[in-house]
């Protein structure tokens, strides 16, 4: 009897249960075809036999986002700014600043914005290249009046510059005769420093400097004393020692120093080097720089340019040593030309610079640079000028250019020229 | 005659023109282009679904992506990365999609519109929204409650802005708190909250934001609130971050702080959107987004509000629960950049003129040894108020305004999603422009009237090339005309926004049946806005089949030369003796 009932009353609820069950919601549809779509979405986050090739690209990127997501969550940037920029005190990074050539440089520095007194720096830069070009020392800097226009400025540097390039003396020096001499030098100097106007200052310096040659370390070339007789290049037996006094006028009008596009720099200066105890070194030496920059109808297009000319007068028997003399060549001065390719006593150069602007970051360069090294300013010639021209790129920041890569081309080659900081 | 049939036959995608078009001799370098483009093609398509058939699309207002989900695991956005990808990795693909065909949007229904959907809300002007509600915005509350104190729980760690992370309301709702720099009151927080009113009104999930002045005592900080500094290490927030913020904010003569205050997004943060592929983690994500019209069509509405910071680490997915689902909701956020702004500053010259890295824009200098500038590059727009910004109307070029990196939506925009957002945008009146740009609450009543007219100029331009782009004809109907025969009816809105003339515009129509080559009857011309049928109907046959899909492709021809061509397919099916709108589609 309980059987049928049960059965009558399960069939029972089985016809009513559509009617009391609250109405079903209308099928969802959606704008396409799922079933394609989904099918689409599998190959898309699938690998397919066509990216084989491209596999390194693929997890190139895929670390490059896991990176830079670390990178961003980290706050690492923040943090590798913090270490890279300078505080009240501490210490701090130093990438480059060896000059060009010299191979990969790093360094620290302790440093001190708070000396005696608001404006007073010391710094204590220690820094090595892959090419064990080495420069340590001390730099200091003090305001010596509350309006900080009146500096006092002191340093003291040992430095060592494993494998220079020098060729011989004179505009006429042969580039296959490239040999490799190490210098050791030893300086300090100080003195006082104007802040005249906002755009005019003016140093005086005091100094001495002991400087000794030897054999580069560069093995892909003849040491130096292997081509040149020690008592043929001035400097190259014994080294200098040398006291100093210079003092220069700056007067500078750019608008942004690190990235000019309007005004100029220039520059003035007269010194007098003297070797201690002796009359085998004695010379004044006077400076003359001039840099303009012309915008062309528009911010976006300059012309720079720029004037160079040096000479150091000994005094009667007295010589100039070979590594205090006036260099030309590399991507500073001569483009176009090695570094460190003319040496000689006195030096002209004149560059004209071509640069338009191709976004915030990135200027184009097109360059002509003249340049000749003589004994005597009445030895220049126009025929004897070198002359070495080119392109590049400029990248900039907000405060200057951290960077160029350069392609330089002269009568003896074509060079490509990648450095910190802009030409000029 | 000829050049109109060939015209017609346009609008059948060129069939008997191309069979009639001789060859060009398969050379091997052809034959290697092509290869190469095929590959090139396969890289960036393959994982693209079939193109859509001929015909109407589906007559859905919601596209039902709410089913319940997984909870997705949280992702992290980095802008460096969006930069690389954007502008290095996405860069073969771009040149690949240049060089194809266009694929329409997936996500149009029958009348081109974008259905409802976790993206997207059709709101202003298919729900015509006044001009108080447009000025309303998102926000569904009066905001935060100021009568007591605001405590601080993190500091700001994302964008560039000063302000606070999240803060708690004496009502103990979250906001997010940013201020305005000193040197420019009232600059970013009126942008934010101007553009976040017209992006919600345009149908985008935006955050609920109100400008706020708060008294530097009534912040305080929460005992757990930490903070990232400037030195990239994570630490206990102190009275001196508040200070900080507060030291470089810009102050109300009343010694008031003005600030925006940004809601909490409801649900939980997911990360933001990229704007191609779909997300992996999410089932219901199964249109790329690059084929979303309303991701495309985003391109010309950021374009009419400058919005240039438009990138991926600005949106946001959030899971929330809704009617017991759960399922990510995409948002819209952080429009400190929009308009004249680009967060603390005005925007620079090149802000929407070109992107971070513009590899187009650097090319034409570089080739021309910098004698060519763009002419944004050398006679930029100034700064005419600074709580405005570098906002201009003059130099604006709608379709080659550019965000701050290239964005693989706005890459596939064409011209159809182009209609959509012109339509879109020139659907506000100016009272509804100055309603929302109201809100902004300027000080200046000046910025405030020159905002407003450079929007309206903005709007103009956005529409002209929209509605020149596009077949601008639209609100397709069937009706009856004299006689009682039945007619389609539809708007012509580059008459109705005064961009042609009436007296100089005509239109071309021509029926045919879907599926078949050629077509019933002669084209015809006609200058008013509605097409009888009755002759349609003759060649259907009152008794014909039931399942035909008859087309009717229109044009319109005008005096301006400006517009050219554009052509638009309307689909009728039949329903008792009569016709019935299927939809219709721009070419």
């Amino acid at each position: 009897m309980r059987a049928p009932l049960r059965l009558a009353s399960t069939l029972l609820a089985v016809l009513a249960a559509p009617h009391l069950l609250p109405a079903q919601p209308p099928p969802e549809q959606r704008i396409i075809d799922v079933e394609a779509a989904e099918r689409a979405k599998k190959t898309e986050h699938s690998f397919r036999a066509w990216q084989a090739p491209l596999l390194p690209f693929l997890v190139f990127g895929k670390a490059m986002e896991k990176g830079f997501i670390a990178v961003d969550r980290n706050h690492l940037l923040e943090k590798a700014q913090y270490y890279v920029s300078e505080h009240e005190r501490g210490f701090k990074p130093l990438f480059g600043g060896l000059g060009i050539g010299t191979g990969f440089a790093l360094g620290v520095e302790y440093y001190r914005n708070d000396l005696l007194r608001r404006g007073g720096r010391i710094g204590i830069p220690l820094r090595a290249s892959t090419l064990l070009y080495q420069d340590y020392g001390i730099d200091l800097s003090l305001p010596v009046d509350s309006g900080q226009c009146v500096f006092f400025d002191a340093n003291a540097h040992y430095r060592v510059r494993s494998q220079d390039d020098f060729f011989g003396l004179g505009n006429d020096s042969r580039a296959g005769a490239r040999t490799s001499y190490m210098l050791q030098s030893r300086q300090f100097s100080f003195g006082p420093r104007f802040e005249l106007t906002r755009r005019l200052r003016f140093h005086a310096r005091f100094g001495y400097n002991s400087t000794s040659v030897f054999d580069g370390k560069d093995a892909r070339f003849p040491a130096i004393t292997a081509r040149f007789a020690r008592n043929q290049i001035p400097g190259l037996r014994s080294g200098a020692r040398l006291w100093a006094g210079e003092a220069s006028l700056i007067h500078d009008t750019r608008d942004v120093p690190g990235r000019p596009r309007s005004g100029g720099y220039h520059r003035l200066e007269v010194g007098r080097h003297q070797s201690g105890g002796s009359n085998e070194y004695g010379f004044w030496r006077y400076r003359a720089e001039a840099e303009r920059y012309l915008p062309l109808g528009s911010r976006n297009r300059v012309l720079a340019l720029r004037f160079l000319g040096i000479t150091n007068q000994a005094d009667g028997a007295s010589a100039v040593p070979f590594f205090e003399q006036v260099i030309l060549g590399g991507s500073s001065t001569l483009r176009g030309f090695r570094e460190f390719r003319f040496y000689d006593t006195s030096g002209v150069m004149m560059s004209a610079e071509y640069r338009y602007n191709l976004n915030a970051y990135a200027d184009m360069v097109l360059f002509v640079d003249q340049g000749q090294v003589a004994r005597q300013p009445g030895d220049f010639s126009w025929s004897g000028l070198r002359t070495g021209y080119g392109g590049g790129l400029r990248f900039l920041n907000q405060a200057g250019t951290p960077f160029k890569i350069l392609l330089g081309r002269s009568n003896e080659g074509t060079r490509i020229y990648f450095s910190l900081g802009g030409t000029f | 005659m000829p050049a109109r049939a060939d015209r017609i036959l346009k609008a059948e995608g060129g069939r008997r023109k191309a069979a009639k078009s001789p060859k060009p001799p398969l050379s091997a370098f052809r034959l290697l282009l092509s290869a190469f483009c095929l590959l090139l093609s396969a890289l960036s398509a393959a994982a693209e679904a079939p193109g859509g058939k001929a015909g109407p699309r589906p007559a859905l207002w919601v596209d039902s992506d709410t089913v319940s989900i997984p909870e997705p695991a949280r992702k992290f956005d980095t802008l460096h990365y969006d930069f690389f990808y954007a502008t290095f990795g996405q860069a073969p693909r771009s040149f690949v999609r240049r060089l194809g065909a266009k694929q329409p949007a997936w996500n149009v229904n029958a009348w081109e519109e974008v259905p409802d959907s976790t993206w997207y809300t059709n709101r202003h002007p298919l729900h015509p929204m006044t001009a108080e509600q447009v000025a309303r915005g998102a926000n569904q509350h009066n905001g935060p409650d100021l009568s007591g104190r605001l405590a601080v729980l993190e500091g700001k760690t994302a964008g560039t802005s000063l302000g606070f992370g999240r803060t708690r309301d004496s009502a103990g709702n979250v906001y997010f708190i940013k201020f305005d720099s000193a040197e420019y009151p009232e600059l970013t927080t009126a942008s934010e909250v101007i553009a976040a009113r017209f992006f919600h009104a345009l149908g985008f999930h935006v955050p609920q934001e109100w400008i706020i002045y708060v008294r530097p005592e009534q912040i305080e900080i929460d005992p757990k609130a930490t903070i990232w500094d400037k030195n990239g290490r994570q630490r206990k927030m102190t009275r001196a971050d508040v200070e900080e913020v507060l030291k470089g904010s810009a102050r109300a003569p009343d010694g008031r702080y003005r600030a925006v205050a940004s809601l909490l997004l409801p649900g939980r943060v997911k990360g933001g959107f990229r704007f191609h592929g779909t997300s992996r983690d999410d089932p219901n994500d199964l249109i790329p987004h690059q084929h979303r019209r309303e991701l495309r069509g985003l391109r010309l509405l950021s374009a009419w509000l400058n919005h240039y910071d438009i990138r991926p680490g600005n949106t946001m997915d959030t899971y929330v629960e809704q009617d017991g689902r759960k399922f990510l909701r995409h948002y819209l956020l952080d429009f400190g950049s929009a308009l004249g702004s680009a967060s603390f500053f005005p925007k620079t010259a090149r802000m929407g003129f070109s992107y971070v890295w513009d590899t187009r824009e650097m090319g034409n200098p570089f080739l021309t040894l910098g004698i060519y500038q763009p002419k944004w590059r050398e006679h930029p727009a100034g700064v005419k108020f600074p709580s405005v910004g570098r906002f201009e109307s003059e130099m604006f070029t709608p379709h080659l305004w550019k965000p701050v990196l290239p964005l693989a939506a706005f890459d596939y925009m064409d011209n159809a999603d182009a209609f959509w957002a012109a339509k879109l945008v020139m659907s506000f009146t100016e009272e509804q422009v100055r309603a929302a740009v109201r809100e902004g609450q300027w000080s200046d009543g000046q910025a405030e009237e020159y905002l407003v007219r450079t929007l309206l100029e903005r709007q103009r331009k956005v529409g002209w090339h929209g509605f020149s782009v596009s077949a601008p004809l639209d609100g397709f109907r069937l009706g009856k005309i004299v006689g009682g025969e039945q007619a389609l009816m539809f708007d012509d809105l580059a008459l109705k926004h005064g961009f042609a003339e009436p007296a100089g515009t005509y239109y071309v129509h021509t029926f045919s049946r879907l599926g078949e080559a050629g077509y019933l009857g002669r084209p015809r011309s006609f200058r008013g806005r509605s097409i009888p049928l009755g002759e349609l109907m003759k060649w259907a046959g009152p008794a014909g089949d039931p399942q035909a899909v008859f087309t009717v492709a229109i044009a319109a021809r005008r005096a301006e030369p400006e517009f050219g061509e554009r052509w638009v397919k309307v689909y009728l099916g039949r329903e008792a003796g009569a016709f019935r709108l299927l939809g219709w589609e721009r070419d």
